[in-house]
């Protein structure tokens, strides 16, 4: 023991190596005032109306074409425009939905994706422009009638909001409780079962939420959302804070219920992957409007360094 | 023309942005006005949540029964304890079963109670309502077609409204039995004589008001921790806030009831 201490070296602490100045090759942050802040983004708007120009126009032909052939799509959005306060979030916003598709939102945080997809369903109210949801204008329908077109949408929120206080069955049937009243027991205990099958969690039943991983919470979220058989399906980032492998499980459980279920769908992310997957258009937006449409394959040969900085 | 909802959340923002503290509480006032007054619309409208509401009803009473019973009796023991020596100068020990019944039914019982549901109740709604929002639950109930307001907010103001009186009575019971046992700490009086003395001296006023004013603390407790819980700010550090205002706002409107009602009783 004696020997041991002998050996044992106090333990002294190496000076680190210091970097000298000339080593450091990062600018000095500059602090910028108001103005500048607001020139910035002004530049930055100006940039992406000059962008936004060419879509809108193209999305007013196309919601046109549609009109003259008389196929009404799910979901028509014109002149959309939200702010909070001074800020601008949505300025003039133009897109469609058809009846089956997946349109998928993309875009960096912040610019207004989560905003335009409450005001679908009516958690945020726009400030101008007009919102269409199976023919109807939003802005006209009264709580009740809101609430019957709300029925026809469902809502995958981006933290899956399972009602902690209620078990994963509880949690499935409480919108059938609400709203399909005159279902048997029995029948409201298949379809529960029949959801938990499609999302492969029969054995999560008497769980309750705060026991579910958030792949497992978001597949529960999806099957409350899809026991009334929406005909639309609005997703806020299903893929958000899910590894690789539990991302591309919601992504091929996304396309399978719109294959089953023949559901149009809205999807808000920016996971390529999920994109890739899933969509069958992508529109981007920047600062509040939209700069660029077409398919992945279309965007990804995009030559704009903007839209390029998603892919690579 | 402009949808109703559409009118009332731009009104609403715009008076969010203004700054000046007495502006926001001026808000903040018509707020919980609008908000309390909403109940009484959403209240009578159908599906009625019965379930919910008789679970709430289990959690406000049946789940403060033993804090409110050992409370009450405490309550009696002190207040006899406390009372004795005063009426034992001028020979009045025979009337302390009377002063403690007329005490505990219009006054101690009643606002104790209300207290203690403040806290355990009206934190707990405030907490969870809170938390609710936080997570996107509110809202996840909003997109689902359901009524949020009346499925959580009518159910629980309900089973407070409810439950506080009853606890109130349960109070008032189980104060005069620590009463009771107090008494015969020092004296001897069979339990029939004790109650017999104390239903002598309660008259209706004494009864009607601190009943009547129980309804008041438990609607007012209930739709108080809802409201600072419905609208909570996102962010956890909301919930804890919620919660903590939701008691010293339930509180303070307990005390405020208690003020009108002694006057609204004395003019009587």
């Amino acid at each position: 023991m004696n020997s041991n201490m002998k050996d044992t070296q106090p333990y002294q602490p190496q000076e680190p190596e210091l970097l000298r100045e000339d080593d450091i090759d990062i600018e000095p942050v500059v602090e910028k005032t108001e103005e500048e802040l607001f020139a910035d983004r002004q530049e930055r708007q100006d940039v992406a109306d000059v962008q936004a120009e060419s879509i809108r126009q193209a999305e007013e032909e196309s919601q046109e074409e549609l009109a003259k052939q008389g196929a009404e799509p799910v979901v028509v959005i014109r002149g959309l425009k939200k702010a909070f306060g001074d800020h601008e979030v949505l300025r003039g916003i133009d897109l469609h939905v058809n009846k089956g598709e997946n349109l998928v939102i993309l875009g960096k945080s912040g610019t207004g994706k989560s905003v335009l997809i409450k005001c679908l369903v009516g958690l945020e109210w726009p400030d101008e422009g007009e919102i269409r949801v199976f023919g109807r204008d939003l802005s006209s329908l009264r709580y009740a009638e809101l609430n019957e077109w709300r029925i026809r949408m469902g809502f995958l929120f981006q933290s899956a909001a399972l009602y902690d206080s209620m078990s994963v069955k509880e949690n499935l049937l409480f919108p059938l409780r609400q709203h399909k009243k005159d279902l048997s027991r029995d029948k409201k205990q298949a379809l529960v079962m029949e959801m938990l099958d499609n999302v492969g969690l029969t054995e999560s039943i008497d769980q309750l939420p705060s026991r579910l991983s958030g792949g497992q919470s978001k597949r529960i979220g999806l099957a409350r959302t899809l026991i009334l058989r929406p005909e639309l399906m609005l997703y806020d980032e299903p893929t958000t804070g899910l590894d690789t492998g539990t991302g591309k499980e919601i992504s091929e459980l996304m396309i399978l219920m719109k294959k089953k279920y023949n559901i149009s769908s809205i999807t808000i992310t920016h996971d390529m992957a999920c994109a890739k997957m899933t969509a069958d258009r992508i529109i981007m937006l920047r600062e509040g409007v939209v700069v660029a449409e077409g398919t992945y394959e279309e965007l990804k040969a995009s030559e704009d360094e903007w839209v390029q900085s998603f892919f690579y | 023309m402009e949808p109703v909802l559409n009118r009332y959340h731009r009104a609403r923002a715009r008076v969010r942005e203004k700054r000046s503290q007495w502006q926001k509480s001026l808000y903040q006032a018509g707020d919980l006005v609008a908000f309390m007054g909403r109940f009484f619309r959403e209240v009578w409208k159908p599906p009625y949540e019965w379930r919910e509401v008789l679970y709430q009803c289990y959690l406000v009473g049946y789940k403060s029964t033993f804090l409110i019973g050992l409370t009450g009796f405490i309550m009696g023991v002190v207040l006899t304890i406390q009372t004795r020596p005063s009426m034992a100068q001028f020979g009045a020990i025979s009337m302390i079963p009377g002063m403690i019944s007329v005490s505990v039914v219009r006054e101690i019982g009643p606002v104790i109670t209300a207290i203690i549901c403040a806290g355990k109740v009206g934190s707990r709604m405030g907490a969870e309502l809170g938390s609710m929002r936080v997570t996107e639950q509110i809202d996840a109930m909003e997109v689902s077609a359901v009524n949020p307001y009346r499925y959580l907010v009518v159910t629980r103001t309900l089973a407070t409204t409810l439950m506080v009186p009853m606890l109130a009575v349960f109070a008032d019971v189980i104060a005069l039995l620590g009463g009771y046992v107090a008494m015969n700490i020092h004296d001897t009086m069979t339990i029939q004589h004790f109650f017999l003395k104390a239903m002598s001296h309660l008259e209706f006023i004494d009864v009607f008001p601190g009943l009547v004013k129980t309804f008041f603390f438990g609607y007012f407790i209930g739709i108080i921790g809802c409201y600072k819980g419905y609208n909570a700010r996102r962010g956890t550090e909301s919930v804890g806030i919620a919660a903590n205002s939701a008691v010293v706002a339930a509180s303070l409107a307990v005390f405020v009831i208690d003020l009108i009602a002694a006057q609204v009783t004395d003019l009587l």
